[in-house]
């Protein structure tokens, strides 16, 4: 246990005295570190937000089923409502009544439609339905619309499922960048601690000389690997933590429309901060592991 | 112990460096192995450091089969053998004192007896007063001493020696040799590769002399014959 410790102790001595001789590196493997995490760190928070947006688009998307106009009395409209129940993709269904129809026709094309208030109404009784897989909706709706007293189908259309599409394209894109820019710092880390080592390499030597084991030349590498991959994850951690809830409360919390609601701060902190601090901290092992790896077996 | 059976050892680039060597060295020997460039002296070296090893034949260092050790196990060996070499090879970003407790934190001794044997071992190089200096600011006797003290911080049984005077003046190099003559007094074998004829004749030890490979005298009463 003493002798363990005492190892640990030299191991850490002899990690910063290597920091401190080669020390313009470090900085410049920690800044690049700073710069593809951050961006990392954007591309998910774009991602997730994507994610997020195409589950409020889906979520809202609803078919506007509307009734034959001569259709008053209960017993065929619940006999309806209850048909459009069975349909397996149906999430939920509300009724809306004329009245409430022309209300929302109000609400949408201005209060000139008022004076159809009361006994004139000519709209006809509606439903609202939900779906449970959006990407199926035309065929619900086809169904829906095929029933008897049923007048009308609407829904947002191909226009919308566009737009699903587009949102899964640049969720896809962001999420690839992500990915690309993790393996370009590793990259990075890797060729600075092979840098480091490669003008070490008569250290090395030395060290095994004088009985070094493997592991104690390997550790003090990869505490330096661990020291840069936290640093770097470590600032960029910051800059959106603290960013991101300025931003969300610039921008009162949506993007353009409710549609487009932004994610809670607290959200972003935990996923997209621990994303970025465990992928530092993996980046900096497995990249001085690699490069010590390669350099421990030059000489015997 | 050391013990060479039949050891033949050759390069790559086609050169025979050991042709079927036999040798025997007891413990707390001295002993010189000379002989011209290129007949395999450092090779020697080399096996017993365990950089090397041997195509055929057996190297037994108290009791290790030096050819056979793994990679990762020849750091431990050399636990047990001190090395000198004529570049000293001394860690530049490190003092001298540094330099020797590197040999024991390798090891994760306690500091408090690091401490302990650095000052020992810099009373016998006789560097007290460089203790904080750097390689750098050292005299070539002077980083000899420093790699001498580094190879026997850690008390090894044996302790060997590639031309470490080779780049030392005259009177470092006695300088050089007393001291090893100390180190050996104290029970540590010493194997010391050179082609310092006048040291050779000077202080008398058993000398094996070395020509393309092959053991061509191995006198126990030592001094340089011309063969």
């Amino acid at each position: 246990m003493k002798r363990w410790l005492s190892l640990l102790f030299y191991e850490f001595k002899y990690a910063f005295l290597g920091i401190r001789k080669h020390l313009l590196l470090t900085i410049s493997a920690i800044s690049c570190m700073i710069v593809s995490l951050f961006l990392i760190g954007l591309f998910l928070l774009m991602g997730l937000h994507v994610d997020h947006f195409a589950t409020n688009v889906q979520h809202d998307m609803s078919i506007h089923v509307v009734l034959n106009q001569k259709i008053e009395d209960q017993e065929t409209i619940r006999q309806i409502e209850k048909e459009i129940d069975s349909i397996s993709n149906v999430e939920s269904i509300t009724f809306s009544d004329k009245d409430q129809e022309l209300e929302l026709m109000i609400q949408e094309k201005g209060e000139a439609f008022g004076l159809y208030r009361g006994e004139e109404n000519p709209l006809s009784h509606a439903f609202f339905v939900m779906v449970k897989d959006s990407s199926k909706i035309d065929q619900t709706a086809n169904k829906i619309e095929e029933l008897e007293g049923v007048s009308s189908v609407a829904y947002g259309g191909s226009s919308v499922r566009d737009l699903i599409d587009l949102m899964d394209i640049a969720r896809k894109v962001g999420y690839g960048l992500a990915v690309l820019l993790l393996v370009l710092s590793l990259y990075l880390i890797y060729n600075t601690i092979k840098t480091t080592i490669y003008s070490r390499q008569e250290e090395i030597a030395i060290m095994r000389q004088v009985g070094a084991s493997n592991a104690f030349i390997r550790i003090p590498f990869e505490i330096q690997g661990v020291l840069i991959g936290g640093i770097g994850a470590l600032v960029p951690c910051l800059l959106l933590v603290f960013g991101y809830p300025k931003l969300y409360e610039q921008m009162h919390g949506i993007l353009f429309s409710h549609l487009f609601s932004l994610i809670e701060p607290a959200q972003v902190f935990w996923t997209v901060g621990s994303c970025v601090v465990v992928s530092g901290l993996l980046v900096g092992i497995l990249a001085s592991l690699l490069a010590v790896g390669k350099s421990l077996r030059v000489n015997r | 112990m050391i013990e060479f059976k039949n050891v033949t050892k050759s390069y790559p680039n086609g050169v025979h460096a050991l042709n079927r060597i036999s040798l025997e060295i007891e413990d707390g020997e001295f002993i010189y192995i000379i002989g011209p460039t290129g007949s395999g002296k450092s090779t020697i070296i080399k096996i017993l450091n365990g950089e090397e090893v041997p195509d055929s034949g057996l190297v037994m260092v108290d009791n290790v089969d030096v050819g056979s050790l793994k990679h990762r196990k020849v750091p431990q060996y050399r636990r047990n053998i001190g090395c000198v070499f004529q570049d000293y090879r001394l860690l530049p970003a490190l003092t001298v004192q540094e330099n020797i407790a590197f040999a024991l934190e390798v090891l994760g001794l306690p500091k408090k007896m690091i401490r302990k044997r650095v000052q020992e071992v810099l009373e016998l190089v006789d560097l007290k007063e460089k203790a904080r200096a750097y390689p750098d600011e050292l005299s070539g006797g002077q980083q000899q001493r420093v790699t001498i003290g580094r190879a026997i911080a850690n008390r090894p049984k044996i302790l060997i020696a590639d031309e470490p005077t080779g780049n030392l003046d005259p009177e470092k190099s006695r300088e050089i040799i007393a001291l090893l003559e100390k180190i050996n007094a104290m029970g540590t074998t010493v194997v010391m590769v050179t082609h310092d004829i006048v040291l050779v004749n000077e202080f008398k030890k058993r000398t094996i002399t070395l020509d393309q490979g092959f053991v061509v005298k191995d006198s126990k009463k030592g001094g340089y014959v011309s063969v």
